[in-house]
């Protein structure tokens, strides 16, 4: 060494004591931090891990509950008639994921890579089903295509009840779901990549099969999976406007509820669980690979008016905003009409819910109920349990845990959950066996069936705001939860209160996990819905799909209204 | 007329002649055998470091090089693997964050969106409890500490840069902490403001007495404000030293790479204190302990190499024709070539000196490199440094 | 009640919003297949004579409810069982799942009406019926003549215009197969079904579904039941009740007291009520034929007498091969039916 450099610490005593391993002490944040994530563990263990549990279980148990292997697995591969519905499911999902993927990249390539008019409008418009449940699709297309349907000719003889039915009904129902995607995906292209290849001359179609296609190819994989998943764990649209062709979704129902053959259902249940969790890991695989994409530094494309491509577009993004209008319409106009089709007089008569299937008017507060608690308490919990998540200095393990748990409801179709429902509480050992039969179970379903979601919301939330608030904090010796609540909550409040909105819409429009849950006290409307179709009362099933529209649409517009009023001044600083 | 004495590079910017206070006995800050591994990385390897109490102490190191981690070690955010820290006599290896005594500001500020001037500064003071009068009389001592009680009422959102600097100081000083961490504090702004803010940072530490340490990867932000630096590399300290020490005499060659910009030369001893270095013999003020005939680094860095005043018998004195001439602002750097060997140097010419002398490309002129700035290193023996 | 209504409000604070309020009477739980609009009044009616019970209602199809029970044999929810096919009933009887009760007022009750047993395992409430509901505008646009009997129902013009319940789930529907069985007998009984099956669009779940679509001209032909008929010409669907000249099939609506409740005082009172007079008045507003004489009325549009046309019925063969008749059909002609409920 040099002279004239020093060591500050070279006369210090050789710190041969200090080998030992520190283990950091906890500070009461910390366990708070903790404890909180130990809760929702078990609440995720609870409430999804071991209902699914209870489900397998049982699809290896007899009538009288001796276990039998796999053999009910066997019985059901065996008969053709059941295992010939899985084939029907797959294809029939395959089938609306083309078609349903197709137009959601067209429409979405409209609303981002074109100057066509009234984007917002098509946007707008092309968010509506996300509003109603799966059976309001199929009941207007009973109305439009069934024996008395106003174009019924448009099928040339073929009949809408079945496969042409669900296909139809399932891609209305999926699109939005497609178009989020999708718009995300092509909103985020390079515009760099256009220009460099505008300036090496390549053909609009060139560019678009080697810039457009795979730039989008993450969004549009993630999509192809998502919507694969909707489609093969919906029951909705299959039950209402199946006829004869059965899939697994209806099949579950079948044994469970029409035959309280509960084996054979749970059989069915780990079959559909199948397709949904190699979707699951698959979108996983690709959200992370676009997540890399995402990261890199790009400029956004911003399109340039073309006439003839911007007046294809809007023709075709007409002609799909049309076909949702067309379907959302005629399902509140034949609700309105005294007796279809004889009788167009308008009256409130398929309004008189209370001498109808299905619980009546009470369904319908009832599911405001459900939706509102799901809401406030799913909000509350799935956010303070991503904070937990994402905050908790080190307990990497036990976040990891946590994490993975937050994601798997994602995997599970509401029937399968709901049936595992069934198993777990229903059994007389459960100590929580008080909570079958009650509100509650259902607000708890709810919001473990569409956990995963909220939680990714919640945790793109938490990441965006600044890592060192928490540090800041604690140098300042303040206590966690009065950040939380000074800092972090106002600083997420609109994602927070998209949380909220996302629940309660889709706890109004909801019938997969809930239709093997509710009790005469908690009749819902999406299952009045059902019940009415199956007695036959189409118009009042009509009608109460359209309260259920109405009501998520009402929330929709309330929040956005309060978002850029009220919550805008509350929120002064978010404005520089 | 040059000062040959005086390092030019930090006399430039000192903001004003400081002696810092001879180190007390007492250490306030004991760092002792520190280490942090991540998984089979590690990050920083058996570190020992004292800070003595008003001391102004930068990290200085590449990205990676272990300051964050050593600074996040002493704040509880990543607490070391092995090792203590002492603070104030108290041992605080194991402590969580909220039980240290420190104040700290994030590159990012980290200051709360939703929340005005005054209550981020006074959010600290908040959870103590203190009576709302004392806290607002706090928070508008500290404000104007800071020059902004004006802001008082406004957000974050609405001030510039370096306004969000220094609530950000003023936040982490309401508590009256024993420690200022600065993590990277001026990395955020334009180039201009951060030269304003450095001397008001240091100002408000000195008037203050605050023990800080701070976290940069500049090393023109470490040499004006720091009282001492703490160079850093691969999870090593290669030199502790004031910012004179460091860039005048690096201790290491990777302080002497990092530091400043340097001449690197390549050579061999002929006798304790000479080296022929590329066909050039060059005379050393002094030997380094190593026999004649070992391979040794010799560096120069380009503002010392001297084109006025050469004339007579001086040592070093060499002929070197002129290459390329880049017009920097202040200065022009140059290269330059030994004529008659393959010895290349890259040299800082003052505007003055270029145009007195009429340097310019192409051009042979005298330049002399003198003894006492050449500092050389003897090689390792392997390759790989 | 309490100890759960307790447990309930302490284990989470969801439940403080859904609280159900305490009350002092007790709580009967119905297992019933009676129509939702019916149910309703009945509903009022019973818990207004009884204000001391608190009646609660689950209500699904026949069948469903039929598997329901047994399904649930080893941990019975249900108190009393109201509103099922009598066949149903014989067949948990059978299960040893009822208690023998002689409501008050039995001995006013018809005795074809009731369990001969005494005391009865089960009571009849009122006889439901199979009918056709024939829509006459959707017929006249295929220039279809209306059926007159079930045999007219095989004719290939009618092909994909028929829907009829699922017997599996449907209490009318199995009335309806059981009737045929038991007029053609076993071997013609199953060819007439398959001649039907090809001419049959979908079988429903429900057993008021075939009528109602019937009545909105979904499809031409609905094999229902007379009260839903009744109900839907009344609502303004341009349909005729047709009731076929072999003769109608039909089944009690019947109602037991579980053997198995916690609550037998409350749950006979139950059974008491569906004997009285006044529970007779309200069934006979939707049924022609009800367990107490001289109650009944005509129903409005009821073409002809109900009561005359019902086949001399075997209740107990019916009971006894439910099983192995569902499965004979299931395996002929499920593939046909409706997803079921």
């Amino acid at each position: 060494m040099s002279t004239g450099t020093t060591f500050a610490a070279a006369g210090a005593a050789p710190a041969a004591s200090s080998a030992r391993a520190i283990r950091p002490r906890l500070s009461r944040d910390d366990v708070t931090l903790r404890l909180l994530v130990l809760a929702i563990v078990v609440a995720l263990v609870v409430f999804v891990v071991l209902p699914l549990s209870a489900l397998l279980g049982k699809a290896l148990e007899d009538h009288d509950g001796a276990f039998v292997g796999l053999a009910n697995f066997a019985a059901y591969f065996g008969d053709p008639a059941l295992a010939g519905n899985l084939f029907n499911s797959l294809w029939i999902s395959a089938l609306s994921t083309v078609i349903c993927v197709t137009l959601a990249f067209v429409f979405a390539y409209g609303l981002t890579r074109t100057c066509m008019p009234g984007r917002g409008v098509f946007k707008a418009v092309a968010q509506i089903p996300i509003l109603a449940p799966s059976l309001l699709p199929a009941i207007s297309l009973v109305y439009l295509f069934g024996n008395q349907g106003l174009l019924k000719g448009w099928l040339m003889g073929a009949s809408i009840y079945g496969p042409i039915g669900i296909v139809i009904g399932e891609v209305f129902w999926t699109f939005p779901h497609a178009l989020i995607i999708l718009t995300t995906a092509l909103a985020i292209s390079d515009a760099r990549l256009y220009e460099a290849a505008e300036a090496l001359r390549a053909s609009q179609r060139r560019i678009f099969f080697t810039v457009t296609l795979p730039g989008a190819r993450y969004g549009l994989i993630s999509a192809i999976f998502v919507v694969f998943t909707l489609v093969i764990t919906d029951f909705g649209v299959p039950k209402v406007i199946g006829g004869q062709f059965d899939v697994l979704a209806t099949d579950i129902y079948k044994q469970v509820v029409g035959q309280q053959n509960f084996q054979m259902g749970a059989v069915v249940g780990v079959v559909l669980l199948l397709p949904a969790v190699l979707a699951f890991v698959g979108d996983r695989i690709v959200q992370r690979r676009q997540a890399a994409l995402l990261s890199a530094r790009a400029v956004p494309l911003i399109p340039k008016p073309n006439r003839a491509v911007d007046l294809t577009f809007f023709a075709i993004c007409s002609v799909i905003a049309l076909a949702v209008l067309v379907i959302l319409a005629v399902a509140v106009f034949a609700s309105l009409a005294t007796f279809w089709p004889y009788n167009l007089t308008p009256s409130l008569k398929n309004y008189d819910f209370d001498n109808m299937d299905g619980g009546g008017w009470a369904s319908y507060g009832n599911s405001l109920t459900l939706a509102a608690l799901t809401a406030v308490f799913g909000a509350a919990i799935i956010f303070t349990g991503a904070y937990a998540i994402e905050k908790t200095p080190r307990f990497g393990a036990g976040r990891a845990v946590g994490q993975l748990l937050a994601l798997l409801p994602l995997a599970v179709p509401g029937l399968v959950l709901g049936l595992g429902y069934i198993f777990f509480f229903n059994d007389p050992a459960n100590p929580l066996g008080f909570l079958y039969g009650g509100m509650a179970i259902l607000v708890i379903c709810t919001i473990s069936h569409f956990y995963s979601v909220a939680h990714l919301t919640a945790t793109t939330a938490l990441k965006q705001i600044d890592p060192e608030f928490e540090t800041v904090s604690a140098s300042l010796k303040v206590p966690v939860w009065r950040t939380f609540a000074v800092v972090t909550v106002p600083v997420c409040l609109p994602a927070i209160l998209d949380i909220a909105i996302y629940l309660f819409v889709n706890a109004m429009t909801t019938v997969s996990a809930l239709v093997f849950l509710y009790s005469p006290d908690t009749t819902l409307a999406a299952i009045a819905v059902l019940n009415m179709d199956d007695a036959g009362d189409i118009a009042p099933a009509a009608a109460m799909a359209t309260m259920i529209l109405l009501t998520s649409a009402a929330v929709r517009i309330a929040y956005t209204v309060l978002t850029r009023g009220l919550l805008g001044r509350a929120q002064a600083w978010r404005r520089r | 007329m040059l000062d040959k004495s005086a390092p030019l590079a930090p006399a430039q910017y000192a903001p004003a002649p400081h002696v810092p206070p001879p180190p007390p006995p007492v250490p306030y800050l004991e760092v002792r055998g520190l280490s942090k591994r991540f998984g089979p990385f590690v990050a920083l390897q058996d570190v020992d470091l004292d800070v003595y109490p008003g001391e102004f102490v930068s990290f200085l190191g590449p990205s990676g090089c272990g300051k964050t981690t050593l600074l996040r070690a002493i704040s509880g955010l990543d607490v070391q693997t092995t090792g203590s820290i002492r603070q104030a006599g108290r041992d605080i290896s194991d402590l969580p964050v909220s039980r240290r005594d420190f104040g700290i500001v994030f590159q990012s500020y980290a200051l709360f969106p939703n929340l005005t001037i005054a209550d981020n500064v006074g959010y600290g003071l908040v959870s103590t409890g203190r009576p709302r009068a004392e806290i607002a009389k706090r928070v508008e001592e500290l404000l104007t500490l800071v020059g902004l009680s004006e802001q008082a009422k406004k957000y974050p959102a609405q001030l510039s840069g370096g306004q969000q600097q220094r609530v950000a100081l003023a936040r982490a000083l309401a508590l009256s902490p024993g420690l200022l961490l600065l993590d990277e504090p001026l990395s955020a702004l334009d180039a201009r403001v951060r030269a304003r803010l450095r001397g008001e940072v240091r100002d408000l530490q000195r008037r203050l007495g605050i023990t800080t340490i701070m976290v940069t990867h500049d090393q023109e932000e470490a040499l004006t404000m720091s009282d001492r630096i703490v160079v850093m590399s691969r999870g090593r300290i290669e030199q502790v030293g004031t910012p004179d020490e460091i860039y005048a005499r690096p201790a290491t060659a990777f302080v002497a790479d990092f530091v400043g910009k340097m001449n690197f030369l390549k050579g061999r001893l002929v006798t304790a204190d000479h080296v022929e270095v590329a066909g050039a013999t060059l005379t050393l003020a002094e030997g380094i302990g190593v026999g004649a005939g070992a391979a040794v680094t010799v560096c120069l860095r380009p503002e010392d190499i001297v084109v006025r005043a050469v004339e007579g018998d001086r040592p070093n004195r060499l002929a070197m024709q002129v290459g390329v001439m880049e017009f920097i602002g202040n200065h022009f750097s140059t290269t330059l070539h030994a004529v008659g060997t393959s010895l290349n140097l890259s040299a800082d010419l003052s505007i003055n000196d270029v145009r007195d002398l009429g340097i310019c490309p192409g051009a042979t002129i005298t330049v002399v490199l003198p003894p006492e700035r050449l500092r050389v290193f003897p090689d390792p023996p392997a390759t790989g440094h | 009640m309490h100890k759960r209504f307790l447990m309930a409000a302490s284990a989470l604070a969801l439940l403080a919003s859904t609280a159900v309020t305490a009350s002092a009477a007790t709580e009967v739980l119905v297992y019933t297949a009676i129509e939702a609009d019916q149910l309703k009044t009945y509903e009022a009616a019973l818990e207004a004579a009884h204000p001391d019970v608190d009646v609660r209602f689950v209500r699904d199809s026949t069948g469903i409810v039929t598997a329901k029970l047994l399904a649930e044999k080893a941990n019975p929810r249900a108190d009393v069982v109201m509103g099922l096919a009598a066949t149903s009933l014989m067949l948990l009887e059978k299960e040893g799942m009822l208690m023998p009760y002689a409501p008050v007022g039995l001995e006013a009750v018809k005795p074809t009406m009731r369990d001969p047993a005494n005391p009865p395992a089960w009571v009849g409430m009122d006889v439901w019926a199979s009918a056709i509901c024939f829509n006459i505008v959707e017929a006249a646009k295929r220039e279809l003549k209306a059926p007159t009997s079930w045999a007219d129902l095989t004719d290939p013009a009618y092909k994909g215009q028929i829907t009829m319940p699922n017997p599996a789930s449907s209490g009318t529907g199995y009335l309806m197969v059981s009737a045929w069985l038991q007029l053609l007998g076993e071997e013609k009984g199953w060819a007439f079904m398959d001649a039907l099956d090809k001419n049959i669009a979908s079988y429903t779940h429900s057993g008021s579904k075939p009528c109602r679509q019937a009545g909105a001209g979904e499809y031409v032909v609905g094999l229902s039941f007379e009260y839903r008929a009744n109900k839907t010409k009344k609502d303004g669907a341009p349909i005729d009740i047709v009731l076929p000249s072999e003769g109608l099939g039909w089944d009690m609506e019947a109602t037991a007291v579980m053997s198995t409740t916690k609550h037998p005082e409350a749950a006979k009172k139950v059974a008491d009520w569906a004997v009285t007079p006044e529970a007779n008045k309200l069934y006979a507003q939707s049924y022609a034929i009800v367990a107490l004489p001289g109650i009944a009325e005509k129903l409005e549009y009821m073409p002809g007498d109900v009561e005359a046309m019902l086949i001399k019925s075997d209740f107990a063969w019916a009971a006894e091969n439910r099983e192995r008749i569902l499965a004979e059909w299931t395996k002929r002609y499920d593939s046909k039916s409706e997803p079921k409920k």
